[in-house]
């Protein structure tokens, strides 16, 4: 019934749909920033900034002419049942944050309105009449209960718990929500962040996950060298997370890099099998730097609050156009400055957890 | 009594009785009560206790079949009760397997709307906790995974399901429990909004299979002429037919109303309109009078008041104008003047007929048949209220199809209605679909064979070697650019679009033809009933400028087409009377606009727009030798003839097929290139097609015949914008020679006649 049509020429079609799509390019990733659509409009990148990343892509392209993929980012293949998957292993010098964990519990147990049905004015009420922690209340008629509850919950100090007690009892970007990560071994945290081609229901390009180890982190990034690989990709890093990860760091992840990595699960009908606590620094670094700065983009960040500035890095927005450079040249000097970006996107994830969770307490 | 006084007034009095055409009559008749296969659930039989409900026999047909789990078309007749047909089979589910889910898509927001009061009815009723929700793009983002996660039953639309596909993830568990998808007025999923809502629902079929589901659909349309074609068209699965109304009616009487019975006389639509109006209410009908635009209706509105006041009549300052765009207080107010019967008239746009619950009056007066037989009884439908009679009265324009409809009573009311036309297989929508489809998940050809069509794989080949789409270990994936759902639109094919501004605001988007067509510069433009005059198009920019203007002119564009034939696909001989139908490519020039006012031409103005050239569907007539000669032996003229007989054949094809005048093209030629044969060609007038010249090939019997009898039956000389003139005729309706078209349609009826179709 739904015969092709001999009459119309299904090339002439793909071409204008082609021309159609790429023009909605201005939906570009914005990592830094509201994902969805009401902030699209604002996608900021200046014209010189898009200039200079263009000639660095020609500059790329005609480094690298010619020189196997292999050769540049020395990555190792990984079998899975959907394929090879190919993987760079790296390893960062950087200093491990000096955190205090012992705090925690005493902070944790000073907040009567952890308990369901106590809010701000009743705390006020309760501590008033001499009930300054939890503890205390094991011997309140009314909160007798649930206190206990709460309590058995803050000494088991299981992160996941600890976490989804305090979001759902706190502002989701209070810094206790951050410190109930404290509670985990450092080696244990996973700092993803993927680069795409585009704003979700496409292929992802590339998944970075680091991890301390040592004075250092050791990052793996999954390079999709051709869209085919990517349900390979997806396969090795779930397989790599499997009973190995206790809890996500990322940057904006909540919007952006979760659910994108399990929209693209669901799309190739793999299992997504990890549900771990997630602490999403954008969250907490706009309450920590509310007021004190204009925007809380990661560059931003660098800039003022970790004193860095990075130095041949492409804007995120580019990320798709560059890697499409790639598959349509088969030049791998393009991907260059993607794998870089990333790597330093989860190293500068790794310094801003280390700020956020080593302080003691926040403004 | 004064429905009989209103009646007496017309057929005694010669302004009116001259001009009526017929009446069609009613008698009032009861209601065939049904029998369920098995009781209905209690709290169920308890809410329609309550309310004081029975149900008919057609409903009980379409609540037995739904249980059964076939998928069901309901296309009885306005007020038959067709929603609680749906819903209560539904509700009786949500009530055994509380898990159940069901999914109701409305063509309009307001519509959903509207819908939920009455779904949330039946929930306080049962005490059935089933949070029926509408989900849209109104929907606040906090309320969203709530919905996905809880609703029993959740409304939405094309619009917001075409954007909601990408994310089954997230509606997993409502597409694995999806047991029921209700398309309410589906007529409207037709031409190329239909093709689009055709394939999203293949879309949709493709992802509940993914999930395990197969749910039952319920297709809740107007009266149709092919419900079962259609629904296949729209669904791609077979359906039972729900559609003998054994509904109670009240005595209802319908006329047939024609100005023009004498030539043009001294009254036109609009004043005939208004002294019926006038004299209805005089008679103490509460009425409604339609008209095509906002201008008008306020036009018609005044005239009438300044009458009613010269005649000291009992109804001055109570008719009123309604528009849309009116305040929902505002609205109210009328509402509720119109229950208690402080207003007496109210004259609108067909705005009205979405959105305001007016209830029903005792008679309602058309200007002009409203385009599809369809909208006309939805509005008459407007009048009759339970237990007393109404009259509805249809009063003509001067153009063919509404003449037609004077001369020929028994086409008018001896068929329920169109043909609703859509095609799944227009390439430039089903690649778009295709794109989507990929970014949901990814393509198994030999799997997605059966959602997509049979032509598949030459799609994907063409869309990957763009790079839009790449093959995976899991199939093909989408890897282009933009989000694709962004990228394909369901009211229009992929061609680029015009943005029409107004005051920096963009009121509507229309593809080029459609700008070339309406939104020429200035060109009258009508957008929700009010009138805006075009600025300027910008070509380059896509963009037109319109200011709001309250003009008391109308414009029409004039056309030229050429075309060449690419690929024969049918063809019939009857003798030597050949049909064809295939693959053609035309161009297009619109080359002028005329001024029309008070319906005459005043002016007409050149345009300077480049030529548009497409791939379409057409269908065309091959006129044999014998029948040249008999017109040239006759001294008739042969192009003439022709180009009467395209006329005609454009002019009656809304009747047969679902479509407006705009959406079909015509050609004729005494010796066309190809054929080499004096030929006559009709075509779809939208990239890649939509079926409507298909159509046509398989009715060409039917269109020639009614062609014939419009031609035929005008009491004109030699042609008039009641048969055979077109005003959009690109060679200003010459040369035409109406005794020639009449020799040619029935020399042509004959042979298909004689030689079977």
């Amino acid at each position: 019934m739904l015969q092709s049509r001999a009459g119309h020429s299904l090339r002439g079609i793909a071409e204008r749909w082609q021309k159609k799509v790429s023009k909605l390019h201005e939906y570009a990733v914005v990592k830094d920033g509201n994902l969805f659509r009401a902030g699209l409009e604002n996608s900021f990148l200046f014209q010189s900034e898009y200039q200079a990343a263009l000639e660095m892509g020609d500059r790329l392209a005609g480094e690298y002419s010619g020189v196997p993929l292999d050769s540049v980012f020395s990555g190792r293949c990984e079998e899975t049942p959907c394929g090879e998957s190919y993987c760079i292993e790296t390893y960062m010098e950087a200093t491990p944050p000096a955190i205090d964990s012992g705090t925690l519990s005493e902070s944790l147990l000073s907040r009567l309105t952890l308990i369901h049905g106590i809010g701000p004015a009743m705390e006020r009420r309760l501590k008033g009449r001499g009930y300054r922690t939890i503890q205390d209340l094991l011997h309140h008629p009314l909160y007798r209960r649930a206190a206990a509850a709460i309590l058995h919950k803050i000494e088991a100090r299981e992160a996941g718990s600890l976490e989804e007690l305090t979001r759902e009892r706190l502002p989701r970007s209070h810094p206790l929500v951050l410190k109930t990560s404290l509670v985990l071994e450092p080696e244990k945290l996973v700092f993803l962040d993927i680069e795409t081609l585009g704003l979700f229901t496409r292929p992802v390009i590339l998944i970075g996950i680091g991890r301390m180890e040592r004075n250092g982190i050791r990052v793996a990034q999954y390079l999709i060298r051709d869209p085919s690989e990517e349900p390979a990709a997806l396969w090795s890093f779930r397989r790599r997370l499997e009973g190995a990860c206790d809890a996500f760091v990322t940057f904006n992840g909540r919007s952006f890099d979760i659910p994108y990595i399990m929209e693209r699960l669901a799309y190739y009908g793999i299992q997504a099998g990890f549900m771990c606590p997630h602490y999403d620094l954008l969250q907490f670094s706009r309450r920590r730097w509310k007021g004190l700065l204009n925007d809380t983009r990661l560059r931003t960040l660098e800039r003022k609050i970790l004193g860095f500035e990075r130095r041949d890095d492409i804007p995120s927005q580019l990320v798709p156009e560059f890697y499409e450079m790639y598959l349509r040249t088969g030049n791998c000097g393009p991907l260059i400055p993607i794998v870089m970006h990333n790597r330093e996107d989860i190293r500068s994830l790794f310094r801003l957890y280390s700020c956020l969770a080593g302080e003691d307490a926040w403004p | 009594m004064a429905l009989k006084d209103f009646i007496e007034t017309l057929t005694s009095n010669p302004g009116f009785s001259d001009c009526i055409a017929h009446v069609e009559s009613y008698p009032s008749k009861a209601g065939v009560k049904g029998t369920l296969a098995r009781p209905l659930h209690p709290l169920l039989q308890e809410y329609l206790d309550m309310k004081g409900i029975e149900l008919y026999r057609h409903q009980c047909e379409a609540i037995d079949a739904l249980r059964e789990g076939r998928h069901t078309i309901i296309t009885t007749g306005t007020a038959s009760g067709k929603t609680l047909a749906f819903t209560l089979p539904v509700f009786e589910r949500i009530l055994d397997v509380p898990s159940t889910r069901a999914l109701f898509v409305y063509p309009a927001k307001a519509l959903a709307n509207d819908q939920l009061k009455a779904i949330q009815e039946i929930e306080r009723y049962t005490g059935c906790m089933s949070k029926s929700a509408v989900y849209d793009g109104d929907t606040a983002q906090s309320k969203r995974a709530g919905i996905r996660n809880e609703s029993s039953i959740v409304l939405t639309n094309p619009y917001e399901l075409h954007h909601i596909l990408p994310w089954h993830h997230r509606w997993g568990n409502f597409f694995r429990d999806l047991a029921f998808v209700v398309i309410d007025e589906a007529h409207r999923y037709r031409g190329v909004f239909g093709s689009n809502t055709a394939l999203l629902i293949r879309r949709l079929r493709r992802i509940c299979a993914h999930y395990g589901a197969a749910p039952t659909f319920v297709l809740s349309s107007a009266t149709l002429a092919n419900p079962l074609e259609f629904a296949r068209k729209l669904t791609s699965l077979d359906f039972f037919s729900v559609d003998q109304d054994v509904s109670p009616r009240s005595e209802r009487h319908f006329v047939l109303f024609n100005p023009y019975r004498n030539g043009s006389g001294s009254r036109n639509t609009y004043t005939a309109a208004k002294d019926l109006l006038v004299s209805s209410i005089g008679s103490g009908l509460q009425t409604l009078c339609f008209t095509s635009s906002r201008r008008m209706s306020e036009l018609v509105a005044r005239w009438a008041l300044e009458d009613a006041a010269r005649q000291k009549g009992t109804c001055g300052g109570s008719i009123s104008c309604y528009r849309a765009g009116y305040l929902p207080e505002e609205r109210r107010s009328l509402e509720e003047m119109l229950k208690r019967g402080m207003l007496r008239g109210l004259v609108s746009t067909n705005a009205l007929e979405l959105g305001i619950d007016i209830g029903t009056l005792d008679a309602v007066i058309m200007c002009g048949f409203p385009g599809t037989l369809i909208s006309t009884w939805q509005q008459a439908g407007r009048a009759g209220r339970r237990g007393k009679g109404s009259i509805s009265i249809l009063v003509a324009y001067e153009n063919p199809l509404d003449q037609y409809f004077m001369n020929h009573p028994s086409s008018f009311f001896g068929r329920p209605a169109e043909h609703a036309i859509l095609d799944e297989g227009n390439p430039y929508i089903l690649s778009g679909h295709i794109l989507c489809a990929a970014s949901e998940l990814p393509l198994d050809i030999p799997r997605d064979r059966h959602y997509l069509g049979n032509g598949l794989e030459e799609s994907v080949l063409a869309l990957a070697g763009e790079g839009l789409l790449r093959q995976s270990s899991h199939g093909w994936v989408y890897a282009g650019r933009g989000r694709a759902t962004e990228a394909v639109s369901l009211e229009s094919i992929a061609s680029e679009h015009f943005g029409v501004l107004c005051e920096g605001r963009i009121i509507e988007t229309m593809d080029r033809m459609q700008a070339f067509r309406e939104a020429h510069p200035g060109a009258v433009l009508l957008h929700r009933g009010d009138t805006y005059l075009v600025q300027s198009l910008d070509l380059e920019e896509r963009v037109i400028r319109v200011r709001r203007a309250e003009v008391d002119y109308h414009t029409e564009v004039v056309k030229r087409s050429d075309l060449r034939v690419r690929e024969e696909r049918e063809r019939v001989m009857h003798g030597e009377f050949a049909i064809s139908y295939g693959d053609v490519e035309v161009e297009e020039s619109y080359v002028a606009y005329r001024i029309i006012q008070r319906g005459s031409v005043v002016k007409t103005e050149p345009l300077d727009l480049p030529a548009v050239r497409f791939e379409t569907r057409a269908c065309w007539l091959e006129i044999p030798e014998r029948l040249v000669t008999l017109l040239i032996e006759q001294a008739l003229e042969l192009a003439g003839g022709l180009h009467g007989m395209e006329h005609a054949m454009i002019g009656i094809m809304p009747y047969h097929v679902l479509c407006d005048r705009w959406d079909i093209g015509g050609l004729s030629a005494v010796s066309f290139p190809s054929t080499r044969r004096a030929s006559v060609f009709v075509y779809d007038g939208c990239e890649g097609g939509i079926g409507l010249s298909e159509k046509a090939f398989h009715l060409m019997d039917e269109i020639l015949t009614s062609a014939l009898e419009l031609v035929r039956d005008c009491r004109c000389e030699g042609g008039c914008p009641s048969c055979i003139h077109s005003p959009k005729c690109g060679n200003d309706n010459r040369p035409l020679d109406r005794r020639a078209t009449i020799l040619l349609l029935e020399s042509l009826c004959g042979m298909l006649s004689c030689h079977g179709g």
